[in-house]
């Protein structure tokens, strides 16, 4: 007498299939779009809802063939194919149609109007007066009336502007001339010559050594970091426990 | 818009080679099945050395597509389904009606299993 055995899926309806993986994809794509435009911008986490989306799903896509070695490969590479080509045509989409950019990515929220909280729309975010003061405090802010405009942008982030007499103190205020050095780059990064950035500078290996001795070290790699901007300022740190 | 008409294009692609790839596991499927069960008519009417031969060719064809089957079908259904032709080949060996009968069932329930998993249907996709 033989034993009957079942297939792996005893469920005939509940197996895999390319075609099975690709409109499952498909459709959990969609519906996690959706249900993070209807969780609102505070869970986003500095993502828009159509990168969280893919960030999320691709990794536990991947991983499934991966940890099961008798599953095909492909059933990992359909779906995170699939979800690639989808946000390069929704993201594509959403650039070229305002209107279907706001309704992937929300449009952002005036949390503050005038220095005036806007109570109702802190209702829609679902957003406590806790919670906002966490947030203006992570933007350095620790007097609400000294803001004038809050917005909460579609990624979750908070954009605080403050009144002009609250405002940081700049150069063009204060009227002075303020000197533009550039960029600074490095030019040693932990013992290593930064050719390309030394190339960009104009300088060589020998100016690099003249300053490197001038500093007090005898050699390259007993530097940590060296930076020179577009001045010629120099930054410089020597590795610690180099005399 | 290169970038997202190319991405269309592979969407419309993997979509091709999804109805495509449901298509020749069909194919296959009805071809195997059709094997095993004129190997059990064979059977049910003496003639053993049709039932073999049958059943021979059936898991020719079986192995002959094992390259395509490996990439698109869980291995351990590919193992399930091989073990059965092998048993089926034993019962005919031991020319036992009863026990032939039950594994072409067994051998036609798989295929069948197998068809129903790679067809899209909204039972499969929900």
């Amino acid at each position: 007498m033989h034993k009957p055995r079942r297939l792996t899926n005893p469920n005939p309806t509940g197996g895999i299939a390319l075609g099975v993986s690709f409109v499952r994809t498909v459709i959990v794509f969609i519906l996690l779009i959706g249900s993070l435009r209807i969780m609102g911008k505070r869970q986003l986490g500095e993502l828009e809802p159509l990168e969280l989306v893919v960030a999320v799903l691709i990794s536990n896509l991947a991983a499934q063939p991966l940890q099961d070695t008798g599953t095909p490969l492909i059933y990992g590479i359909v779906p995170v194919l699939t979800l690639l080509a989808s946000q390069l045509v929704i993201s594509g989409v959403s650039v070229k149609y305002g209107k279907f950019r706001r309704l992937l990515s929300g449009k952002p929220s005036i949390l503050i109007d005038n220095g005036v909280i806007v109570q109702s729309e802190m209702k829609k975010c679902r957003l406590s007066v806790d919670e906002l003061y966490v947030e203006l405090r992570i933007n350095g802010v620790t007097d609400i009336s000294t803001v004038k405009h809050a917005i909460l942008e579609t990624d979750g982030t908070l954009s605080v502007l403050p009144y002009a007499e609250h405002a940081p103190l700049t150069p063009e205020l204060m009227h002075i001339a303020a000197p533009d050095n550039g960029l600074p780059v490095s030019v040693i990064t932990e013992g290593r010559v930064m050719s390309d950035n030394l190339k960009l500078l104009g300088r060589d290996e020998k100016w690099l050594r003249a300053q490197v001795r001038k500093r007090g070290c005898a050699e390259i790699r007993d530097v940590y970091l060296m930076t020179v901007d577009g001045s010629g300022k120099i930054y410089f740190a020597k590795k610690e426990g180099v005399r | 818009m290169k970038k997202e008409l190319f991405a269309l294009a592979l969407l419309a692609a993997i979509l091709a080679l999804s109805l495509w790839n449901t298509h020749e596991i069909e194919g296959i499927c009805g071809e195997l099945t059709e094997l095993v069960e004129s190997s059990g008519k064979a059977a049910e009417s003496g003639d053993w050395e049709t039932s073999r031969e049958r059943v021979e060719e059936a898991l020719r064809v079986w192995k002959s597509r094992e390259g395509y089957t490996h990439t698109v079908l869980r291995h351990t259904d590919i193992e399930t389904l091989s073990d059965d032709f092998f048993e089926l080949l034993e019962h005919i060996s031991t020319q036992d009606p009863g026990a032939v009968q039950s594994a072409v069932r067994l051998v036609t329930e798989h295929l069948r299993e197998i068809t129903e998993m790679e067809s899209l249907k909204l039972g499969s996709i929900f």
